[in-house]
């Protein structure tokens, strides 16, 4: 009987030990989370629920995290996961079939001032251009060249071969390259960054 | 050399192997609008860098510290249209079944009937379930120690 309360008492120190270590790796990773949950989504509100349910999932899971290996790509794995069972149960959304770049999704941008803040007129256009790519290629382009993943781990994230990110990160860019045409041309002309 | 496709985001990104960075710079040498889709997406590459990542709410770290699976909502994600109609279609098919049962000609007709009829009325509960398993044991079942 002894023996079983001071097992029990082990454990629960052990549980207590196992939660100050995800509480400490979800404040130091937390916000990039956000970043990846905030650019699947469009939409803070939706961003700020799938953090949580990742988080929440990952805490249920958190036993068979490794230490040693990355915790954020583990999170943001399991953060995918969620999205993708989301966007599954949603099918609301259409997207711009990616053999059609001719299509009218164009992002027009006004260049009337290119001077002006860079930073703040570019969020809304490149947001709405990742909103219309389909999501398992908008995952990878956010991840490559908004969180600066490079393939190896991006495929961990996705769960699929480096050579799979690379031809979808490679459609998903000829796509935006096309949607945000006049911020492309414009940067090659020296007018912008 | 055909067009190197997804090895031109390899090559920009510097993903490639030697050898594969050789055969694109070689192929590049020679055909312009590849050169022109290294142009865009390394002007894309640098375009997407310079998003400004988005801000999070600081009460979301405070709600991700507090998480608990006990407390987490239950997510059923059924529609309730769809819960309602797979109800009703469940009960109009037991109900069919119950009406297409043939005309008691004898007891244990009868007595299945009777449970089937009482298994409608109260569908998938302890009563219904009680009444249909007594029906099908040899053993009653109400009794048991």
């Amino acid at each position: 009987m002894e023996a079983e309360a001071g097992a029990l008492a082990s454990q629960g120190a052990g549980t207590e030990d196992a939660q100050a270590e995800f509480s400490r790796l979800v404040e130091a990773h937390w916000r990039s989370a956000y970043r990846f949950a905030y650019r699947l989504t469009g939409n803070p509100e939706e961003a700020a629920d799938l953090v949580q349910e990742a988080a929440e999932e990952a805490f249920r899971a958190f036993s068979r995290f490794r230490p040693g290996t990355r915790f954020d790509r583990w999170w943001l794995r399991i953060l995918y996961n969620s999205f993708v069972d989301r966007t599954r149960r949603q099918r609301r959304q259409s997207y711009v079939p990616l053999d059609d770049l001719s299509g009218d999704m164009r992002v027009t941008a006004s260049w009337a001032d290119p001077e002006a803040a860079l930073e703040q007129q570019l969020d809304g256009p490149v947001q709405r251009a990742l909103d219309a790519l389909p999501p398992e290629f908008r995952a990878v382009v956010v991840l490559v060249d908004l969180e600066g993943l490079s393939y190896e781990d991006a495929a961990r994230v996705l769960r699929c071969p480096p050579g799979t990110v690379r031809s979808r990160l490679h459609r998903g860019r000829l796509a935006l390259r096309e949607w945000l045409r006049g911020y492309v041309d414009a940067l090659r002309r020296g007018e912008l960054g | 050399m055909r067009h190197p496709q997804d090895l031109l985001s390899g090559y920009v990104d510097g993903a490639l192997s030697a050898h594969e960075a050789a055969e694109v710079a070689a192929h590049l040498a020679e055909c312009p609008s590849c050169r022109e889709t290294v142009s865009d997406l390394r002007a894309l590459r640098r375009l997407l860098a310079a998003v400004p990542p988005p801000d999070p709410d600081p009460e979301l770290l405070a709600r991700l510290l507090q998480v608990d699976p006990g407390t987490r909502r239950h997510r059923l994600n059924v529609p309730r249209w769809l819960a309602v109609a797979a109800a009703t279609a469940l009960l109009a098919v037991v109900s069919a079944r119950v009406s297409h049962l043939p005309p008691a000609s004898g007891p244990v007709v009868r007595e299945l009937r009777e449970h089937a009829r009482l298994a409608t009325h109260a569908p998938l509960n302890d009563l219904g379930l009680a009444s249909f398993l007594s029906a099908i044991l040899q053993e009653p079942v109400e009794d048991n120690p």
